[in-house]
This record gives C-alpha cells, sequence and structure tokens, in this order.
C-alpha cells in the first residue's frame, strides 16, 4: 500500500511516497532532503498534534478560558479529547500556566490555562 | 494639551513591542492608545499554537505570546490607554483622541508609532451574487465569536479562500464538532501556510477546491446553500461546472487589508502595492517622526516579524525624542521587479545590515533572488503565503539610488 504525506519540516513541503507492508515501511521516496524521513516515519508510526481549544469558565468578563496541553497528543486521539474537555468547567481568577487537569486521558500531559483572567462581582 | 514623548497608536502586537522599546532606549512619557477594552489586539482571539517559534524559541499560543509583552508594559511603568479611538493626527504630532472616561484627548507628541494592523476583506469587496441571509462570517469575527465569546457560528459550514485564519478555523469548527464541507479557493495554490493546510485540512480530510469560486449565495433568514464553480485563467466561472453544497454557514477568509485610514488623513505616502505607508530601514514613514510598523505596513505571516519591526520603529520613535536618530543624506530605494509583489522596507541607507521582507506573486522552485545587479541568493522554494526575509549586511550594496529585486528561475 502506498500512502502520501506532505513534509512540513520546511516550506519545500516535498509530497513523500510512503511504500507500506502491513504497518512496515518499506521505502519513503520524493523527500529532497534527509531531514524529512524522521518526520515522515512519525507520521506513520505515531503521528502528534499540538492540543488547544477553550473551557468554559464562570465569573469572569469572558465565558470561554483558551487552554493548551503541556506538550503534542496523539492525533487519533484529538476528538476523544475534546469530549473530556467539555466536561470541564473552570473558576476565575485563574492565572496563565495554571493547570486545569493534571495527565489528560493519562497522555501524560497537563491541560493549562494560557490566559490571566480576574474573578467579576 | 498633553505632552507626551512617544504615542503608539494600537496595543496589538506591534504597538507593544514598539513601546517596550521605546520605554527601554530612553523615552520617558510613552503612550498606548488602544481601541479595544484589552491590550493585546488579534492574538487574544488566536488561541492556536505557533507563536514565538522564532522569537521566544518556544512554542505558545497568541495569549500567551501577547501576554509576555503585556507584563513588560506593567513592569516598565508604560502607560496605556484602552477603549480610545484616535480620531485624527496632523504632521506636527498633534492627536485627536476619545474614550468614555475623558471625553475627547487632545495631545501632542514627539514622536508617533503607527501600530493600527489590518482588517479583514469584507463580504461588500467581493461582490459574489444572491441573498443577504445571516451566516455568513469574516474569519476573524467567527474566530472572535467561537474562542472569546463562546459561540459556535454554524454546523455546517463552507469556506471561501484558504487564507492562514480561514484555514484555522476550518480545524477549530471540526474539534468543536461543526462539519466543515470545503474550502473553496480561487487561485491554483493554498493562500496560507503549508503547514496549515497539512494540519487544518488534510489531518481532517476537508476538501480543498482550488481554482473555485462561489458563485451563488442562497438562504432567506439563514443561509441554505452556497454554489461553487470552477473557474478559468482569467478567474472567470466557467459555465457547466457549478455544484450547490448544503450549508448555514459560510466563512470569508479572502484577505487583510493594512488599516489606514489615519496614515492617509496624515497625509504621509502609501505604498500601493502593500497598502500601507512607505517606510526605509528605521520603520519611519515619508513624514520625520512619524513611524510605522506590523501590519499596519504590510501583512506579515509571522507575528515574530511583527515584534521586530514593532523594535525597530519604537526604538527609533525613541531617538528622535532624545534627538540621536541617526538620519543618512542619500538613500537607496528598493523597487518590486519580475515575480516580486513588494519589498519592505522601500528605502534603505546600504550602511547598516538590514532585513528585507520580499512578498513574492506567484510560487516557483529553484529561484535566484536578485537585488540589483549585485546580490543573488538562492531558495529552494518561495511561496506568496510565505515571506521571504533576507540579511543584507553593511556595505553590502554599491548602488547609491534604485535597486530592483526580482525572482527568477535558477540556471
Amino acid at each position: 500500500m502506498n500512502r502520501e504525506i506532505t513534509c512540513i519540516i520546511c516550506p519545500i513541503g516535498c509530497r513523500a511516497t510512503v511504500v507500506l507492508r502491513g504497518e512496515n515501511i518499506v521505502s519513503i521516496n520524493n523527500l529532497e532532503c534527509p531531514r524529512g524521513k524522521p518526520y515522515i516515519i512519525n507520521e506513520i508510526k505515531a503521528p502528534v498534534r499540538d492540543f488547544f481549544s477553550i473551557v468554559k469558565i464562570e465569573g469572569a468578563s469572558i465565558p470561554v478560558l483558551p487552554i493548551r496541553t503541556t506538550g503534542p497528543i496523539p492525533k487519533e486521539k484529538m476528538l476523544d479529547c475534546m469530549v473530556e474537555l467539555a466536561k470541564i468547567v473552570v473558576k476565575a481568577p485563574i492565572k496563565i500556566g495554571n493547570i486545569i487537569v493534571e495527565n489528560f486521558c493519562n497522555l501524560g500531559v497537563d491541560v493549562i490555562s494560557t490566559k490571566d483572567l480576574d474573578a467579576i462581582q | 494639551m498633553q505632552n507626551i514623548d512617544v504615542a503608539i497608536i494600537g496595543g496589538g502586537a506591534a504597538g507593544l513591542s514598539a513601546a517596550i522599546e521605546a520605554k527601554k532606549t530612553g523615552a520617558e512619557n510613552v503612550l498606548v492608545l488602544e481601541r479595544g477594552e484589552e491590550l493585546g489586539g488579534i492574538l487574544q482571539q488566536c488561541i492556536h499554537t505557533g507563536f514565538g517559534l522564532h522569537y521566544f524559541k518556544e512554542n505558545l499560543n497568541g495569549p500567551e505570546y501577547i501576554s509576555r509583552f503585556i507584563k513588560t508594559v506593567h513592569e516598565l511603568g508604560i502607560d496605556y490607554k484602552l477603549n480610545t479611538m484616535v480620531l485624527q493626527i496632523s504632521p506636527n504630532k498633534k492627536l485627536l483622541a476619545m474614550n468614555s472616561v475623558d471625553g475627547p484627548l487632545r495631545l501632542q507628541a514627539k514622536a508617533i508609532v503607527l501600530a493600527m494592523g489590518c482588517r479583514e476583506k469584507p463580504r461588500g469587496a467581493l461582490a459574489i451574487p444572491g441573498t443577504r441571509p445571516a451566516g455568513i462570517f469574516t474569519a476573524g469575527t467567527a474566530q472572535r465569536l467561537m474562542d472569546v465569546e463562546g459561540y459556535l457560528v454554524g454546523k455546517k459550514i463552507v469556506i471561501l479562500g484558504s487564507g492562514d485564519i480561514g484555514l484555522i478555523m476550518a480545524r477549530r469548527f471540526v474539534m468543536e464538532g461543526a462539519k466543515v464541507e470545503a474550502v473553496v479557493e480561487l487561485m491554483p495554490y493554498p493562500g496560507g501556510l503549508h503547514r496549515n493546510v497539512v494540519q487544518c485540512l488534510e489531518d481532517f480530510q476537508i476538501p480543498l477546491l482550488l481554482q473555485h469560486t462561489i458563485t451563488n449565495i442562497q438562504g432567506r433568514d439563514r443561509l441554505k446553500r452556497v454554489t461553487t464553480a470552477k473557474v478559468d485563467k482569467r478567474f472567470t466561472p466557467i459555465p457547466g461546472t457549478e455544484k450547490n453544497i448544503e450549508c448555514d454557514t459560510l466563512i470569508l477568509s479572502v484577505g487583510l487589508i493594512p488599516e489606514n485610514e489615519l496614515s492617509r488623513g496624515l497625509g504621509i505616502l502609501i505604498d500601493t502595492k502593500t497598502g500601507g505607508p512607505f517606510v526605509d530601514e528605521h520603520m519611519e514613514t515619508s513624514e520625520r517622526g512619524l513611524f510605522a510598523c506590523g501590519n499596519v505596513v504590510h501583512v506579515h505571516d509571522l507575528v515574530d516579524h511583527v515584534t521586530w519591526s514593532g523594535e525597530v520603529a519604537g526604538k527609533n520613535a525613541a531617538r528622535v525624542v532624545l534627538d540621536t536618530f541617526p538620519r543618512y543624506k542619500e538613500r537607496i530605494s528598493l523597487s518590486a521587479g519580475r515575480n516580486v509583489q513588494y519589498v519592505v522596507p522601500q528605502f534603505i541607507s546600504g550602511k547598516k545590515p538590514v532585513n528585507l521582507s520580499i512578498r513574492v506573486k506567484r510560487p516557483a522552485r529553484r529561484v535566484e533572488i536578485n537585488i540589483g545587479n549585485e546580490l543573488a541568493f538562492h531558495k529552494p522554494v518561495v511561496r506568496p503565503s510565505e515571506m521571504v526575509v533576507l540579511t543584507l549586511r553593511e556595505n553590502q550594496i554599491m548602488e547609491k539610488t534604485k535597486l530592483t529585486v526580482i525572482v527568477r528561475k535558477r540556471r
């Protein structure tokens, strides 16, 4: 089976063709430099993405608080994580870097606040 | 009339870095005038990551990135006014501003930094036929509604234009449970950064229709469907290629325009290619002591570059106040030649190191960028969506008056 993956390591954006036998990579073709190879291998074996969104906040000047995880998470877990995140409500005041959920969905990363929001009366 | 050293118009990424640098350089009385209700500008609604990779060597989101500058503004005791609209600036550096606490404010500054940013092109600028139902938003408005105010703007969404904000919103819509039916792009290549095409569209199998446009909008109260069509080389819709897409929301991500209403009123010279003021390597405009930085000069793709341009403007505004501003007698004008949309700054002294920002017109591979006949830089690839930044060292240029920048295939 062949898979096409666009490398994002540099602006060239090589469209790599990966030949797969089952889960094993047979060859990676059409890359213009060696830097793309680790990225492509990762994209096949265990692709990860930055995770960021908003959660509900009570008692602040705005109804939602922007958050992110402290590191990337597996790509296929993103939508499940959104479902978990929808259950969370935090209360103002909150500071940048405050941990909202530790070890989010057992992925080894924390959900943190990315904005200071004061409590309003 | 209140006297100040440096007045900064706009408290976003460009304005705050200008204010900080002006203060650090020695201007005592720096005042930031911000129209919004908090400092930070557009970054407060950019909750995605990827900010600061160059400036801080860290991967931050928008609110985190700008919070660092807001913190420094407080630490340095820089004065600012929120909810304040600047109505008029005159060449002798008098400002008229207004807010609901002070009423009309008359200020006399020694130097001014313009940092008003840019605005989105609205539907009216596109002339798409059809009805005028609810459910049509610019990408930035949808971003603000969703990620600051907490509303999901629709459930079945079509995005016109593949600019970065549109791509980023496509991913956010999917993550929040909406369906993105398609991203429709007039050009034969995407308008946004390459990594955004991969991580926002390909990751979620969102179709990207290149060389397509929207030819009709239908719906009475709420948007019901849009009609897409393929376009020819002259961007004219090809009859017979029309397809209807059922949707309740249309997002417009079709370009940004530097916000230069104040600059025009002031009479400074505007470059029709960038939509912003002509500037030199100090970010000084055609009017002495008046500087400009960030997206008001030209639309940047990375905030890190906006911050750097703000620092240059702020530092030199402070030097005007301190009477240490270096003014060169001769200057070299840079103009855009083959496959170059624009070059910023448009004027350089050639005597100091300077970063040139070059926006190409069309994507090309294996190119040589020529600055006059003297300098050639090689690039494996150039794209309109990714600004090329070249560093010229001091005294690298012998030419005295005029240089043309061109991008051509390497032989």
